[in-house]
């Protein structure tokens, strides 16, 4: 059975508003609500919390995150504890 | 470099929410400005007035004031809008001065430099 495919812009389109984990290239990590993404997908979320090396390391509220720090992004269930994909 | 107004919001991710707030700015190399958003571009290069950095080590903090500064956008990693209410750092926290915290700061990079030098010498055992 074939998958439909989903192109980057719809994907993040569609994760707007919904919790997601964004992971740097320099290993941290950051889960919050999407607010808005850009033609160059820079990132604001909300409510967001870091966590580094899988270890929560505090609340950081409203962010914007530039572009080009970002390794990938996806989204989660609301409870999902970060410790479960701590280590990639 | 054009800089943007409030008008301009079309520029970047919704940075303009951010104009004449007090931010936090994390670069890229560990550093953590402080200051209020005075300008910006579409490369998020910034202008923070009032800006300082606080530098952290252990349960010791100094906050380092450097006035009026422009931020070169490739080295901004994220911009949080900082809570006036909530701006006060945990109990445990200890205010230093700028000696003290550079002091502290110079003895955490020697630590982990020897750290580092340890991890190479061993590298001939292996362990997986």
């Amino acid at each position: 059975m074939a998958t439909i495919p989903v192109n980057p812009k719809p994907f993040l389109n569609n994760l707007t508003g919904k919790p997601v984990i964004v992971k740097l290239k320099w290993g941290m990590e950051y889960k919050g609500y999407l607010v808005s993404v850009d033609s160059y997908m820079n990132l604001q979320l909300a409510n967001t919390e870091e966590y580094i090396e899988g270890q929560f390391t505090g609340n950081l509220g409203e962010i914007l995150i530039r572009c080009n720090n970002v390794l990938y992004l996806r989204g989660v269930p609301e409870d999902e504890e970060i410790e479960d994909v701590a280590e990639d | 470099m054009s800089w943007a107004g409030p008008e301009d919001i079309y520029l970047s991710t919704s940075l303009a929410s951010y104009l004449d707030k007090k931010l936090l700015v994390l670069l890229r190399d560990g550093r953590k400005l402080m200051g209020t958003l005075r300008s910006f571009d579409q490369f998020a290069n910034a202008v923070l007035e009032g800006a300082c950095e606080r530098v952290i080590v252990g349960d010791l903090y100094c906050d380092i004031p450097l006035g009026l500064y422009v931020i070169r956008g490739e080295n901004v990693v994220l911009i949080g809008e900082l809570d006036l209410e909530r701006e006060e750092l945990p109990e445990h926290m200890t205010r230093v001065s700028t000696a003290e915290i550079k002091r502290a700061q110079k003895a955490e990079r020697e630590a982990s430099d020897l750290k580092g030098t340890m991890r190479k010498r061993m590298e001939f055992l292996d362990f997986d």
